[in-house]
């Protein structure tokens, strides 16, 4: 029997259900795991805020002072803290600045912003690293804004409303931050075509 | 609809967060948005085939075990609490508070200074002249004078202990105007004038010269 996320948690909250909670982490645990994956881009702190996220879950939840209130997707509520706690990791490393909404629509200068040797590491990753380590560090190479809205929709699996609600911008802000992340991703992915093509006649 | 929105609103179909097939299609029909489209599709196809990644089973299994005991969590004093953000406000409030905190400070000690008025006694340094502890006289007087002031400070107000920390030096004050005394107790007033060299204070090889007169090369 498949049981609901608020089936789950009402069970750990009612009767102490260990199991039940186990399941919901089990059930999460790649979405939750992904996106913080994503936004440190290390294996050890992701656990570590892994852990931190989960343990705020419980302690939330027991004292019944959270955000949680049942009335949105239980999952939309952890993601909530994940973000917490991966945005408080990258402010304490000065890795995050806060985005204003003046940088809104600023995917068309991101291209100017990159460095020139940015292709040719794209190129390099290609040709060292698996497809799936290659398009992480794609990835990361988005502004930001971007990389945390692609992140929240294809590693947690949160709707545009859910992001918008979750980030504190409008909806289509959220969709232009995607849209502008799929294709600065499509030109990343395109360059290094090309330059796969071209590396083996050159040599 | 703007070509703008147009882009916008493909993103979600691609999502499939809008179940619209006659809407999709209208949109379609716009080249460019089709273009963009086909490109977003191509990129997202890669992402929904990236493996996924998953957390160490370590952590894993100490999250349910603290789901067990949730209790130990609370009385945890490391783990930190999910609270809520700080806001701007209060961030410029705290050098406010500090300035605050200082400024009364400063006001009570200088209203507890006027209190005590200006000839208030000060507390004596522990420190003390060499020639207090060569007297034996005063190193006895002292004494006492020091046990008088532990009990009387164990039992009594600040004001007390102040007041025998005066009391000391009076004391030295005694032993200075004595040894002064004793030193000049051939002068007399009226006498006539003695030469310099015969005064007690006299110290043998320094040149005395007249007050009025400058010294060499001034």
């Amino acid at each position: 029997m498949h049981l609901q996320d608020e089936q789950l948690v009402e069970a750990y909250l009612e009767r102490g259900d260990q199991r039940a909670f186990g399941a919901l982490v089990e059930r999460h645990q790649e979405r939750v795991y992904g996106y913080l994956m994503g936004m440190v881009r290390d294996p050890d702190v992701a656990n570590d805020l892994f852990q931190e996220t989960f343990l705020r879950v419980i302690a939330a939840l027991q004292k019944r002072r959270g955000s949680y209130t049942r009335q949105g997707r239980w999952l939309a509520w952890v993601m909530r803290i994940a973000r917490n706690a991966a945005l408080d990791y990258l402010r304490s490393r000065k890795k995050w600045q806060d985005v204003t909404s003046a940088d809104d629509e600023d995917g068309a200068s991101f291209w100017e912003r990159l460095p020139d040797t940015g292709a040719l590491a794209a190129d390099e990753a290609l040709h060292r690293a698996e497809q799936g380590a290659w398009l992480a560090a794609c990835i990361d190479r988005l502004p930001p804004e971007q990389r945390e809205v692609l992140l929240l929709r294809h590693e947690a699996e949160l709707t545009f409303r859910e992001i918008a609600e979750l980030t504190g911008c409008s909806i289509n802000t959220a969709l232009g931050r995607m849209r502008y992340a799929l294709l600065n991703l499509r030109k990343m992915m395109t360059t290094a075509k090309k330059k796969s093509l071209a590396e083996p006649a050159t040599s | 609809m703007t070509p703008m929105d147009k882009k916008l609103q493909i993103v979600r179909h691609l999502y499939g967060e809008v179940d619209d097939r006659a809407a999709f299609r209208r949109l379609l029909e716009d080249e460019e948005v089709r273009a963009e489209y086909q490109a977003m599709s191509e990129v997202k196809f890669r992402l929904d085939h990236a493996p996924r990644s998953r957390p160490d089973p370590a952590v894993f299994g100490r999250i349910v075990e603290a789901a067990g005991r949730p209790e130990r969590l609370e009385a945890s004093p490391s783990r930190r609490r999910d609270r809520l953000p700080v806001r701007a406000g209060r961030r410029r409030m705290w050098p406010w508070v500090g300035a605050t905190a200082v400024v009364v400070l400063a006001v009570g000690l200088g209203l507890g200074r006027l209190a005590s008025g200006p000839d208030a006694p000060r507390l004596a340094s522990d420190e003390r002249p060499a020639f207090f502890e060569q007297d034996e006289g005063l190193r006895a007087m002292r004494a006492p004078a020091a046990q008088r002031r532990q009990t009387h400070t164990a039992a009594a107000g600040p004001e007390d202990a102040l007041d025998w920390d005066g009391a000391d030096e009076v004391w030295r004050l005694h032993r200075r105007i004595e040894q002064l005394r004793a030193r000049n107790a051939a002068l007399r007033w009226g006498e006539p004038a003695v030469p310099l060299e015969r005064l007690p204070s006299f110290v043998p090889g320094v040149r005395l010269s007249p007050a009025g007169s400058r010294p060499p090369g001034r």
